[in-house]
């Protein structure tokens, strides 16, 4: 019983100690994911200089981030200098889908490929949708969840920190 | 008695590593934090963390009861932090189970413990990681390392890793190590090789893109009685694209391991395995086509030989991927009847592995059109269906011929999906779902948990979302399940009301009116808030849940029935 007091008092410490570590930019991780077709790319390699970017980690069996992409790709992103990614997080069950999907919405963004959620783990993220901003490799805002309307103060947030 | 004590003196020992450990991780994050501008980003600090955590009730009504000694309030926790320097980088991440793991998890996970860790170092061609890791190689047929924390599910491999790329067109992957099980490690070793060949980059070809992957896995357990000691997959495989035009396939053959009889018998026999994988696409803006065809038989892979880990509801030991292909749907009625994915030959359970395949369309009405209106409509067929092989056994020598590609059905799924944007602030999804389900077949009833018959039925769902502003949001999800089969009718009804971007609540309610025990007419209802700031999520539920399959990514585990009280917190750093 007092191993287990203990065990709950260093859990509360720990969780004390991440409330409390976050900081203000994150370089994002480099891990190799894959292009739409399949074909390896390192992360470093898919982000332009000074090009301020949306990173959207999503998945087609999640309704939220699907109808986030949606309203994104309905926003005209590229005339506000905003560049959106948006990276699956499917498996082998759904990853086959992904390129049919994208198509038949007709989104106009880069999507990539991340098949054992290697990028996902990187980023210690828990439920999808996650969205990260980057500039020059670095991570300047992280968003978790969606909520309809929230893409606008998204892009706010964007602008500011271009 | 002397176990106990190591195990204490072990979980102190972690403990203090622990503490010692996060108050450093603690420092240098601010410091990190404080001298950033001045280090030019090659060292830094990340991590997460994520818990789940249960309050149960006795509910008379599903059955579920807890008697004065059990744990009422059970809960998992998971802290991860990684250190990079350089070419340098390590991590861990520490798992708590107070006092126990929620019900549906593996139980071997009590306590708490160091359960990963890891340090690697890469350079431009070359990165080698030893502790824990994860790993696909191709599509995971012969072998996958994951995590799934909803799941419960950990194969993370503990050992070496080196990855070499030589070229830009070569790729190769050597791997040795044990399985996680718990807070332990399997007692079969694994060893694997895998090695990418890109075409396209070595013959710089513009358009077309051809690539070819082979790879082999190895486990190893040390000889005990007649079973093989070691069984060899391997797996060869292709993908092509041209434009528009995609085409693959994979073949893995598997040696000799243990096909389980659990007729009693007590006698384990042994067979070889294999498993065919095709796919084709075509897609352009505006339409997309997948069609995927798969074959299994005596594909379960596993780093024990163990006949109970054969289809273990914990995905314990599982060394390959074998997720069901069918759509995964998201609703309260869809997820009734699940189907999920057989790639073992178990003669008295009615399972003879899996031949099947589906085929999903999507497309787009444009904006303007006639049909797609002022904001455009966007559709989204599948279908899938799911057959058994059919075999001929030798009950006298328990082998078997296979003489029917395609023996009982399984499982059959077509769905149509439509999503449609009435105005700015208005969106609608209509969804319609046919689905057959085999449950005179007994590993798929069990499989389903107590399903019963042949079940056809038929769903229809419809979703509006209407945003009032820029920060409120109503959505109301309506369902319904016809079927006159199993436990007849069901019907679902969901509200959701966002206030803003950072708060949302929701109450939802899933009834089985048509049961023809009234006894059995029972409320599924659910009523939770959450809060979002940033990377972190908090949710509250409170409700009753029904038993049955959670599955994610294709994969399942069962959990009980319940009712009581749900907090989630979702962070990073």
């Amino acid at each position: 019983m007092k191993t287990l007091a203990k065990q709950y008092w260093l859990v509360a410490l720990l969780l004390i100690c991440t409330a409390f570590s976050s900081k203000a930019q994150t370089p994002f991780p480099n891990v190799t994911i894959q292009d739409i077709d399949g074909k390896s790319i390192q992360v470093k390699d898919i982000f332009h200089k000074n090009e301020i970017t949306i990173v959207s980690l999503w998945a087609t069996w999640c309704t939220p981030c699907q109808n986030e992409l949606d309203e994104l790709n309905d926003r005209d992103l590229k005339s506000k200098g905003i560049r959106l990614i948006a990276v699956s997080e499917d498996d082998a069950r759904t990853v086959g889908r992904v390129k049919s999907l994208a198509n038949g919405k007709s989104w106009n963004f880069d999507v990539f490929l991340d098949p054992n959620n290697d990028l996902k783990r990187a980023l210690n993220v828990g439920p999808l949708p996650f969205l990260a901003v980057v500039k020059d490799n670095s991570i300047l805002y992280t968003k978790s969840s969606y909520t309809p309307g929230s893409e606008d103060e998204l892009i706010k947030t964007v602008e500011k920190l271009k | 008695m002397q176990l106990k004590n190591r195990h204490e003196q072990k979980t102190i020992m972690h403990m203090k590593a622990l503490v010692i450990a996060l108050t450093t991780i603690s420092i240098t994050t601010i410091a990190t934090a404080q001298t950033q501008t001045q280090s030019q980003n090659n060292e830094n600090i990340s991590g997460g963390y994520e818990s789940f955590s249960e309050w149960y009730q006795n509910d008379f009504k599903t059955g579920s009861s807890f008697t004065p000694s059990d744990a009422r309030f059970l809960s998992n926790h998971y802290f991860k932090a990684d250190y990079t320097l350089g070419r340098f980088a390590a991590g861990a991440q520490y798992e708590a189970y107070l006092p126990a793991p929620l019900l549906g998890y593996f139980p071997g996970l009590k306590g708490n413990a160091l359960a990963t860790y890891y340090g690697s170092f890469k350079v431009d061609q070359l990165e080698a990681t030893a502790g824990y890791f994860y790993d696909q190689f191709g599509s995971g047929l012969v072998f996958r390392s994951w995590e799934d924390r909803q799941l419960g599910t950990n194969n993370a491999i503990k050992g070496v890793r080196v990855k070499l790329q030589p070229t830009s067109f070569l790729a190769v992957t050597a791997l040795s190590g044990y399985q996680r099980v718990g807070f332990e490690t399997s007692k079969g070793q694994i060893n694997g090789l895998n090695s990418e060949l890109d075409l396209g980059n070595l013959f710089d070809f513009a358009d077309l893109g051809i690539r070819f992957g082979g790879s082999y896995v190895g486990r190893y357990i040390p000889p005990s009685g007649s079973e093989p000691s070691t069984v060899n997959a391997y797996s060869g495989r292709f993908n092509l694209d041209y434009g528009g035009l995609s085409l693959g396939a994979e073949y893995v053959a598997k040696g000799k391991d243990l096909r389980p009889d659990f007729s009693g018998s007590g006698i384990n026999y042994y067979d070889p395995g294999s498993a065919l994988l095709g796919t084709i696409g075509y897609a352009k803006q505006g339409f997309g086509l997948t069609a995927q065809y798969r074959r299994l038989e005596n594909m379960g892979f596993y780093s024990d030989t163990d006949p109970n880990i054969v289809n273990n509801p914990f995905n314990s030991q599982v060394i390959n991927y074998l997720p069901a292909l069918t759509k995964q749907h998201d609703y309260n009625v869809t997820n009734l009847y699940r189907y999920s994915s057989h790639g073992n030959m178990v003669f008295n359970q009615g399972v003879f592995g899996e031949n099947g395949g589906q085929v999903d369309v999507f497309f787009n009405l444009p904006k303007g059109s006639s049909l797609g209106g002022r904001f455009g409509t966007k559709v989204a067929l599948n279908y899938a269906v799911w057959y058994g092989l059919g075999a001929k056994i030798d009950t006298a020598s328990n082998k078997y011929t296979i003489n029917k590609e395609f023996g009982t059905k399984y499982f059959q799924d077509a769905n149509i999906e439509i999503k449609k944007k009435w105005s700015q602030n208005w969106s609608s999804i209509f969804s319609y779902i046919n689905i057959f389900y085999n449950a005179t077949v007994p590993g798929l009833s069990a499989a389903q948990q107590g399903a019963t018959g042949l079940i056809n039925a038929n769903i229809f769902a419809v979703e509006s979302t209407h945003r009032w502003n820029t920060r409120a949001s109503t959505r109301l999800l309506l369902e319904h399940l016809s079927t006159a089969d199993d436990l007849k009718s069901w019907a679902s009804a969901t509200l959701e009301q966002g206030f803003s971007s950072h708060y949302s609540m929701y109450v939802t309610d899933l009834y089985n009116y048509g049961n023809p025990d009234p006894t059995q007419r029972i409320h599924y209802y659910t009523i939770g808030a959450s809060y979002m700031q940033g990377p972190t999520r908090i949710a509250l539920t409170y409700g009753r849940q029904r038993g049955g399959l959670i599955c994610s990514g294709g994969v399942c585990r069962y959990v009980p029935p319940n009712t009581g009280l749900n907090i989630t917190i979702s962070t990073t750093f």
